[in-house]
């Protein structure tokens, strides 16, 4: 299922207040397949964004997302706490990723392509590190690094909900954010 | 993000330019695929057969578990740990068919009632209840100069789900418990080394509870992709469990395969949706004792 179809606006239920959210994956672990359509609209595309980002293939992410929600359907109901939703989605979403991509690439430091075309290049007179260079040091990273880069930078997730994707503790997060932030400026600057 | 410092902001320039822009979804089709290829409708499918219920032909021809090979092999175990006789069994034909030699009639088959092993299967995964267990070091040795470690984990254990379960006497709570033995040297590369492993396999519900047993030595070598096991771990490994309680007198058989090769119920993030397939049978009594040895020398 390609993850560009044009159809369902967005952020459909991204207003629905907490009990709406709960009343909704209760519905959806029951089998009511258009509860279950409302958590598909507001999550799939970040998911598929992600997945992405951290494989380098539109494909593969499409592939891991779709094999995501068939985990989802037949998972919903052991999901404890509502609120993690969408950490718990982007888990598996991410997992599925770098499942395919270890299969396909047999590597887990395989460089991946991702769009440059967005980018502006030339340097920040702040941190005098050039944005080109970021982008490709952030291409030679390993999936996990992308994966919190993705969520922290991209979605804005906070640590606890980088904790809830990536199976270690906040504190935890939080280090390895800055190992990786202090390992690429020895890199750049 | 307001905290940000200057490298962060960059890097979220960056990270936000490279993520392709939001895109609108087809979430009904997507919902379509979701629901229509879940393994459920398989296992279903399966259990259904066991249950002599009707099954559609397409599900039949995906699992030939009544297939004649299978159904003489099937007849072969009976023998093996039961000795009882299938020939008082009456309806498909192919059921009726005649057993192989190796199965001695008895004399008072016609009177007794004749209990077959049945067939089970079903699927669990990776629970999120575990424990990792307290690990100790202890040098039992040296090679070259270098200290031969044993690392004693003792007291892991994790629970796992029932997706599936075609026999409800194998629902219930399934709790695996292990000790394990690493072998290695100090700062050598981790992959690479052997593990001993004593287990024990138990399912609680309320008919009873269910337990295996067994210990298993894992040679040095990861076969993982990601390499993060630093030993050969099995796809599949085989369970002899012992009945207890309501299902005292039984005895249960299976093997559990991995349903994706590199999953590790105690790897962090991943063990949530690391599952085994399940295929069993379950029989009355014992396997048969096992045979004397002969004597050294002879």
């Amino acid at each position: 299922m390609s993850c560009a179809t044009y159809l369902v606006g967005m952020g459909a239920m991204t207003q629905a207040a907490d009990r709406d959210l709960i009343r909704i994956i209760e519905s959806a672990a029951e089998g009511d397949e258009v509860a279950f359509a409302r958590i598909v609209a507001t999550y799939h595309d970040d998911m598929c964004r992600v997945c992405t980002f951290v494989s380098g293939e539109e494909t593969l992410a499409e592939d891991a997302v779709q094999t995501a929600w068939s985990i989802a359907w037949r998972k919903l109901d052991t999901l404890r706490e509502p609120d993690h939703l969408r950490s718990w989605l982007m888990r598996v979403a991410v997992n599925e990723a770098k499942k395919l991509l270890k299969k396909r690439s047999r590597r887990s430091r395989a460089e991946v392509a991702i769009d440059t075309s967005r980018i502006a290049g030339g340097t920040d007179p702040t941190t005098g590190i050039d944005a080109l260079d970021l982008l490709a040091a952030v291409r030679h990273m390993d999936p996990d690094d992308r994966t919190l880069l993705a969520l922290r930078y991209g979605l804005g997730y906070d640590a606890t909900e980088l904790a809830a994707v990536t199976g270690i503790s906040p504190a935890g997060t939080r280090q390895r954010l800055k190992r990786l932030l202090d390992r690429l400026r020895r890199e750049l600057e | 993000m307001d905290d940000m410092n200057a490298l962060e902001r960059q890097l979220a320039n960056v990270v936000q330019g490279a993520m392709r822009p939001p895109r609108p979804v087809d979430a009904s089709a997507i919902v379509r695929t979701a629901t229509t290829g879940a393994p459920t409708d398989r296992l279903s499918a399966i259990s259904r057969r066991f249950r002599g219920g009707s099954v559609p032909v397409s599900a039949e021809r995906g699992f030939s578990m009544f297939t004649a090979v299978k159904f003489v092999a099937a007849a072969a175990i009976v023998a093996l740990f039961g000795g009882f006789l299938l020939a008082s069994i009456t309806g498909d034909p192919r059921e009726t068919a005649p057993l192989p030699a190796a199965v001695s009639p008895s004399p008072s088959a016609s009177t007794v009632e004749v209990t077959v092993p049945e067939e089970f299967v079903g699927r669990i995964t990776c629970g999120t209840h575990r424990q990792d267990g307290q690990s100790t070091d202890v040098v039992v040795g040296s090679v070259d100069g270098g200290k031969l470690i044993r690392r004693e984990t003792r007291g892991q254990f994790g629970e796992y789900t029932v997706d599936e379960m075609s026999d409800a006497r194998f629902d219930g709570t399934h709790t695996l418990f292990m000790d394990t033995d690493e072998y290695f040297f100090p700062g050598s590369d981790p992959i690479g080394y052997p593990l001993l492993r004593s287990s024990v396999h138990r399912i609680e519900n309320d008919g009873g509870a269910w337990q295996s047993i067994g210990s298993v030595a894992y040679l040095p070598g990861s076969t993982a992709s990601g390499s993060y096991l630093p030993y050969t771990a099995p796809l599949a490994d085989r369970w002899l469990l012992v009945g207890e309680g309501a299902h005292d007198g039984l005895t249960a058989t299976w093997e559990m395969s991995l349903v994706e090769p590199d999953c590790y119920c105690w790897d962090q993030g991943h063990s949530e949706f690391c599952s085994w397939d399940l295929r069993g049978l379950v029989f009355e009594g014992d396997p048969p004792a096992a045979p004397g040895a002969p004597s050294a020398g002879k």
